[in-house]
């Protein structure tokens, strides 16, 4: 299998490692771009500091392309850019709104932009500012969620813009893979599938509430505070939706009530305080495996299933 | 001029009497979602012929009007 996105970005498999917060770090983002996929660094909210150490660790394991995902609403957000600039980092995807002030300096850097949208409106205002491809992430995904998803969300952003269009949400394995594909797309962003990756660094307990998860076990918290959540179902997202129905709690109490709950998760697998962020595919996620075997599979399935489907037309 | 033709397109966005939009109205409380803004500023766009490059900071209708005034010099 190869798509305009191995080309656009110089990669074996057409696959995108989601940028996320507290787990996408160089060692997993290493291992992603030497078993063929694109590797992504999450910046999150972490100073610029953290962010070149782990650009270093990456350079050191691979010199295969990678990425950084820069989160916009994060407080150093302009130093962070300044720095994939200065770092000459290949590609870059963003999340949390509209990267289009920043999409100048980072083209003529000659990095590679691609925006995380949610809506035909957001891809063809980042069409307009020069991005390179837009991801089209569905509300099955994990962590920080819009609305649509990514049945009907792919197909609409492929009508609107002519930028290449890479799926995310709800995609775990090959059957992901093939399906977007037939929507459109020219490869997939997973996140939840690698945060079982061999290579993954979050706590061992968080790899096993994945692994045991079936396809109810996630829920949606933060919509009265304007930016949902999906997580896992455990006492911390139960007390969070109970606060959030409390019209006695502020919506800062709430913040703080959330605050450093995805931190606990990862690095301490706190099963009571933690935040266990994951999309709706942690049902399709059954094994700890190395994140180079993860892509082969999925694309040796995607494979079979496309050349499968012909049957049907006749 | 630009007030007026701001607060039709905001009120049409979220079904709104048009008399009930001031500067002072901020989208969160017309339950606008920052991917709303970004249809009202494109359909401001379209209207002004303009390109505002822009959808995330804005928080009320004037910030939008002071932003079409910068742009057009009205």
């Amino acid at each position: 299998m190869k798509t305009h996105l191995c080309e656009l970005l110089g990669i074996r498999y057409p696959i995108i490692q989601g940028g996320m917060a507290w787990v996408a770090d160089a060692a997993l983002a290493a291992a992603v771009s030497e078993g063929g996929g694109l590797g992504i660094i999450a910046a999150a909210n972490a100073p610029a500091d953290y962010v070149r150490a782990e650009i270093n660790k990456l350079r050191a394991k691979t010199d295969k392309p990678f990425g950084v995902n820069i989160m916009l609403i994060s407080p150093v957000v302009d130093e962070i850019v300044e720095l994939v600039i200065a770092e000459k980092v290949p590609v870059v995807t963003t999340g949390a709104g509209l990267p289009n002030k920043y999409v100048p300096s980072l083209k003529a850097a000659g990095i590679t932009v691609l925006p995380v949208v949610s809506s035909c409106g957001m891809a063809k205002m980042v069409e307009r500012a020069g991005a390179d491809a837009v991801i089209a992430e569905g509300g099955e995904a994990g962590g920080h969620i819009g609305d649509l998803n990514t049945m009907a969300l792919v197909p609409q952003i492929c009508d609107a813009v002519k930028l290449p269009v890479v799926a995310a949400g709800g995609i775990a394995d090959g059957r992901g893979l093939a399906a977007v594909m037939m929507l459109g797309a020219v490869g997939v962003q997973m996140g939840t599938r690698f945060l079982t990756a061999e290579e993954c660094s979050i706590h061992p307990r968080y790899k096993e509430k994945i692994i045991a998860a079936k396809d109810i076990d996630t829920i949606t918290t933060g919509k009265r505070l304007g930016h949902p959540v999906r997580a896992l179902k455990t006492p911390f997202t139960r007390a969070f939706l109970k606060n959030e129905g409390d019209p006695g709690m502020t919506p800062e109490e709430l913040e703080a009530f959330g605050s450093g709950a995805l931190r606990k998760a990862v690095q301490e697998g706190d099963e009571k305080g933690g935040c266990f962020m994951a999309g709706q595919s942690c049902g399709l996620v059954k094994r700890i495996q190395p994140a180079e075997e993860i892509m082969r599979e999925t694309v040796t399935q995607a494979e079979d299933i496309l050349k499968g489907a012909v049957r049907w037309v006749k | 001029m630009v007030f007026e033709k701001i607060a039709q397109l905001v009120a049409d966005a979220c079904d709104m009497d048009v008399k009930e939009v001031t500067k002072e109205t901020s989208f969160e409380d017309m339950e606008l979602d920052s991917l709303d803004v970004i249809e009202v500023v494109m359909a401001i766009e379209e209207e002004f012929k303009i390109n505002l490059e822009t959808g995330d900071d804005l928080k009320t209708v004037g910030d939008l009007v002071k932003l079409v005034e910068t742009k057009t010099g009205a």
